[in-house]
């Protein structure tokens, strides 16, 4: 067998039990072939189960390791890893949860998944200095209405219309879990991070509504509007007390759109 | 060049406990996979580290036996990696990870036959090209051996250093483990290494399942890789050695106490020797 053939019927044993290289395998009568092949396809979904329960702990405790094995075990051999580190293997244990486990436990056990992954990423997301007061302070009044904001790239926004956080909460503080899953109206939330600290904060309509708008890049002037647009007389005093406290929070780490 | 001396693997349980207690490590080994990531605590560890000790980057996903095309982004990031922490030496496993841009995150085992020996010379030769160095190979724990095979495990090692001019990281654990589960003499397999390609030894634990051993790193090194251990530092002396504990990892303590037992060794069989 050539080398590139009895790869891909090794890959296939591993991930679908085919029976390809068995024939290629010796065994002994102490270690037979099926007893060999076994440490490789057993080990496999065992070291992605182990791997994954660290992206994801609140949701293994939250499904219990049995339950949370099973899925991983699944994912395994139907999604298997396509990147070279298996820290960005696992976005997909959302989906399939919210596919296998019906009613409120799924979606809320889903949502849970969606944020563990959210956190993973702020945690090793690209380190940025923030900007401060007196970096707004020096921009010169006629910039200000094109002025775009460009936000720490650790910064991810998340809807969430279970109580998952209140499971992962519970899950870190190794405290009682939540009575049940509860599904109830979308709550905004954004994470960051913050030098090595990780951050989150539910966040309000509006202040979602603006977070997304810088993300998509929008003026000082659009954010203006879309302020007015709720309550023209108090959006200019708004405006300000949002922009003090996304740099207290050091959200924001560079300015475009200045002249010069 | 003087050995590095005794080293242990960096793993983030013992991040805050190496920068406190400044042990008595020489060197350490990071797995190279844990730094290829934007930012955050990982690598400010890392920088801390690097302010420190000498360190070496070891990788598991260079596949550098998969018929697969090499990873270039992956190529990329270890390049960038190494030009960050500038370390002593990189080094990956002799075996392959993955086809069809699959990643089993596994050392599979290779045929040891001439296709696959040519194959991984070749590469060899681009990863040392593309780095600007030369990189260091090393034997995995293997269960399987195939009926294709042409020469024996250290016949394709010996082969592959001195043809593709790259060095060799020699697991004593690596070595143990697989001379019980294929019957073979492990010392055959030490005896047929150049000598001056090995650079370091990796020593760490494997669980005995009664009829065969797997590597799986989260016990002590056993007592005959220690024996093994005390030939190889015969055969080899002034080696890098370094201990990997990758589960069960104990407080940094016990295994700079298992660290010295490996200084205390090799000392003995250099004070025996000279």
């Amino acid at each position: 067998m050539k080398l590139l053939e009895l790869q891909r019927a090794f890959q296939a044993h591993v991930l679908s039990g085919t029976a390809d290289i068995e024939a290629q395998v010796p065994g002994t009568e102490r270690f037979d072939t099926a007893t060999r092949l076994g440490v490789y396809s057993g080990g496999y979904a065992e070291r992605l189960i182990e791997a994954l329960g660290q992206t994801f702990p609140a949701v293994r405790a939250a499904l219990g390791s049995r339950a949370f094995g099973r899925l991983v075990d699944q994912l395994a051999h139907h999604s298997p890893s396509l990147h070279f580190s298996v820290r960005y293997y696992g976005e997909g244990l959302a989906d399939l949860i919210a596919r296998e486990i019906p009613g409120p436990r799924g979606r809320g056990a889903s949502e849970l998944a969606r944020w563990e992954w959210l956190l993973a990423a702020a945690f090793d997301a690209p380190d940025h200095a923030a900007l401060t007061r007196a970096d707004l302070a020096a921009i010169e009044p006629a910039d200000w209405a094109g002025l775009r904001f460009a936000l720490a790239p650790s910064l991810k926004r998340a809807s969430l219309a279970s109580n998952c956080v209140q499971w992962w909460n519970a899950a870190c503080a190794e405290a009682p879990r939540p009575t049940r899953w509860r599904i109830g109206r979308p709550r905004e939330w954004v994470v960051w991070r913050t030098g090595l600290a990780i951050y989150f904060r539910p966040l309000g309509q509006v202040e979602a509504g603006l977070v997304d708008a810088v993300l998509r890049e929008a003026t000082f002037a659009e954010i203006c509007a879309a302020l007015a647009a709720h309550d023209a007389r108090r959006a200019p005093a708004q405006a300000a007390q949002l922009l003090q406290t996304w740099l207290a929070d050091g959200w924001i780490i560079e300015l475009k759109g200045l002249a010069g | 060049m003087p050995s590095l001396g005794f080293g242990l693997g960096l793993r983030t349980e013992h991040y805050e406990a190496v920068l406190r207690d400044r042990p008595r490590v020489d060197w350490l080994e990071v797995l190279s996979e844990n730094y290829l990531i934007p930012g955050g605590k990982p690598l400010y560890y890392l920088d801390r580290m690097r302010e420190r000790y000498p360190l070496a980057m070891h990788g598991v996903s260079l596949s550098i036996g998969s018929m697969a095309p090499l990873d270039l982004r992956y190529l990329g990031e270890l390049k960038r990696l190494a030009a960050r922490i500038e370390p002593c030496w990189i080094s990956d496993h002799l075996c392959w990870t993955g086809v069809d841009g699959v990643n089993l995150h596994d050392l599979m085992p290779l045929p040891f036959t001439e296709e696959a020996l040519r194959h991984v010379v070749a590469r060899v030769a681009q990863v040392q090209d593309f780095l600007g160095q030369r990189i260091l190979i090393e034997n995995v724990s293997s269960y399987v051996s195939y009926r294709s095979s042409e020469m024996s495990e250290w016949e394709f090692l010996a082969t592959l250093v001195r043809e593709a001019d790259c060095d060799l990281l020699l697991d004593i654990n690596n070595v143990y483990v697989s001379s019980v589960n294929h019957d073979f003499d492990p010392r055959a397999f030490l005896a047929a290494m150049p000598r001056e390609r090995v650079r370091q030894f990796h020593l760490a634990g494997h669980q005995n399942h009664g009829t065969y051993l797997v590597d799986t790193h989260d016990a002590p090194v056993a007592v005959p890789v220690w024996e093994l251990y005390k030939e190889a530092v015969e055969r080899f002396p002034d080696v890098a050695t370094m201990i990997e504990r990758d589960a069960n990892i104990p407080p940094l303590a016990e295994l700079v106490t298992e660290l010295d037992e490996a200084r205390r060794l090799a000392g003995a069989v250099h004070s025996r020797a000279a």
